[in-house]
């Protein structure tokens, strides 16, 4: 009776919820409130730095850098030392933050639109937003999939470009001739010359 | 002692009787030193007009207008108009074309070609231009790749010609050729109808039956097959010697040169109309030539002065000529192309003449 009771009590509260918590609406609903909060920061006074900064922390809770890394990387990084791939996931966190950022600052006051309904893809669900200006709409879609109980991007496609692919073709040119550490080079100095030059 | 002050006194009173050459010799340094400097003050004006097509109506192009807002003159315009005021109006330098869709592809991560439709005759423009888009793209943040990827990339494309640069000798050869045979022509018509005067030779030809626009023309013609043949000479030297272009036009060029002699030696003859006396054919021979070839851009470029100069520039033949070489020389135009100009030079030319010959005093009472 105990047993049968707490499977009612589970099948009529809990499953619900986690089942809800799974819902596209729901990746749809963290993307909306994370482009809420950065078109607030965009449309606030301050400076771009200031921006950048406040921005960087709306982007981190979204975007799942080390999937997109782990995609940008490929089979290089798969083959390359823990400690190193440890190096590239952070030095690729600043680096696609930044990318990312940058596209969303070049507008100045933006205004987002959404897709009604995100197609899902397996475990994954792709929301779909558009930018809005006078002359023109920007497409940008999220790559969401759950992590630790929570809905994160794991890749943003722009314009139909994925940014995680773009890096990853960009590397893989690299890497035709040079070695990971060069790669690893370069992004220590780009990361480090934008912390120089924040703006 | 008193011997040296009394020559002194005698020499001061001789200056001071040609009150025209007093008047010249104080005031030349005053009006070419004004002239100079306003001539060179635009240059670091930031006043260079950039043209900007912006077919892609985004972000970036918003900001790469405001970027460059703060070097130049930007004005958004259409395709066709941007060319017209680079290649016909020749006001721009050079104008940007941001192509379509250039926000969409910076988005996707994917390189846009800017298109910079140039006029190569305006080399020093050009560059300035060409540095301006490299400060802006620095200057506009938001559109650096924060990794490796060149997002912008320029592309240059000659709307006057099929060369994108102008090696400076291209530029300053015809300018002194230009001031060196005003020079020859102006000095020459002047010295040649003071010695008339000095020889009595007018005196005589009045007595003759010659006219006396015979007599003025044949001095005149002279002067010009000259100057004609010295200009000649100076831009062969220069083809040969610093590689200077002379068109894809020969009958053009030769037809600018006739006619910028023509005009040069009208423009003598109004000017030796007024000098009366020999000393005062030095002052203001040099005053004149000095100030037409410092305006009239035979020393730097017109457009590193500011636009009312240039504006100013317009009265002097020498800024028609250099106008005239530019289009034969740097821009490759042909014969129809530079007609409008070469009648601007022979109208001048003509004036000047008919001016000359109505001031000119054939009695020796002037002297």
């Amino acid at each position: 009776m105990r047993v049968r009771c707490a499977t009612l009590v589970f099948g009529l509260v809990l499953a619900p919820a986690l089942l809800d918590a799974a819902t596209p609406e729901e990746a749809v609903a963290v993307v909306k409130k994370t482009l809420a909060a950065a078109g607030e920061v965009v449309n606030a006074s301050g400076t771009r730095d200031e921006k950048l900064a406040s921005l960087r922390a709306v982007a981190g809770d979204l975007l799942d850098t080390r999937a997109m890394g782990r995609r940008a990387g490929g089979d290089a990084l798969a083959a390359q030392p823990p400690e190193q791939q440890e190096e590239y996931f952070e030095l690729f966190d600043r680096v696609i933050v930044r990318a990312y950022l940058q596209k969303l600052l070049l507008f100045r006051k933006p205004r987002f639109g959404y897709y009604p309904k995100p197609q899902r893809e397996g475990d994954v669900v792709i929301v779909g937003t558009k930018i809005i200006t006078s002359k023109n709409d920007y497409f940008v879609d999220y790559e969401m999939r759950q992590r630790d109980g929570r809905w994160v991007a794991i890749d943003v496609i722009v314009e139909g470009i994925s940014l995680s692919d773009n890096y990853h073709a960009q590397f893989s040119s690299l890497l035709r001739g040079r070695s990971f550490d060069e790669l690893l080079d370069l992004m220590r100095r780009k990361t480090r010359r934008l912390q120089d030059d924040p703006a | 002692m008193r011997s040296l002050f009394t020559i002194t006194w005698k020499d001061l009173r001789l200056i001071a009787r040609d009150r025209a050459a007093l008047l010249f010799l104080v005031l030349v340094p005053f009006v070419v030193v004004t002239v100079l400097a306003e001539s060179l003050a635009g240059s670091d004006t930031g006043s260079l007009l950039l043209p900007v097509v912006n077919e892609d109506e985004g972000p970036v192009a918003e900001i790469l207008i405001e970027a460059l807002s703060e070097y130049a003159d930007v004005v958004e315009v259409d395709r066709a108009e941007a060319e017209d005021l680079v290649a016909q109006d020749k006001i721009a330098p050079a104008a940007l074309v941001v192509p379509e869709n250039t926000t969409k592809r910076y988005l996707a991560s994917r390189p846009s070609t800017l298109l910079l439709l140039t006029d190569p005759a305006k080399g020093a423009a050009v560059r300035a231009v060409q540095a301006y888009l490299l400060l802006a793209d620095r200057k506009a943040a938001e559109i650096a790749d924060p990794l490796f990827e060149q997002l912008l990339v320029l592309e240059e494309r000659n709307l006057t010609g099929s060369r994108t640069s102008i090696p400076p000798a291209e530029q300053n050869v015809p300018g002194f050729s230009v001031m060196f045979v005003m020079m020859g022509v102006l000095f020459g018509v002047a010295f040649g109808l003071q010695d008339e005067r000095d020889w009595g030779a007018i005196t005589r030809l009045r007595i003759a039956p010659i006219p006396r626009m015979a007599f003025l023309g044949g001095k005149l013609l002279a002067r010009f097959l000259v100057g004609l043949v010295q200009l000649v000479m100076l831009f062969l030297y220069g083809h040969l010697a610093f590689d200077l272009s002379l068109g894809s036009a020969p009958v053009a060029l030769g037809l600018v040169m006739a006619a910028v002699v023509f005009s040069m030696t009208g423009f003598s003859l109004l000017v030796s109309a007024f000098a009366r006396t020999r000393e005062q054919v030095i002052p203001l021979g040099l005053t004149v030539i000095m100030i037409v070839c410092a305006l009239g851009g035979c020393w730097w470029p017109l457009y590193h002065m500011p636009p009312w100069l240039q504006q100013v520039a317009q009265l002097t033949f020498a800024a028609w000529a250099m106008e005239a070489f530019h289009d034969v020389i740097l821009r490759e135009r042909g014969l129809l192309d530079i007609l409008p100009g070469v009648g601007v030079l022979f109208a001048y030319g003509a004036v000047c003449l008919a001016g000359g010959a109505r001031f000119y005093r054939f009695d020796a009472e002037g002297t």
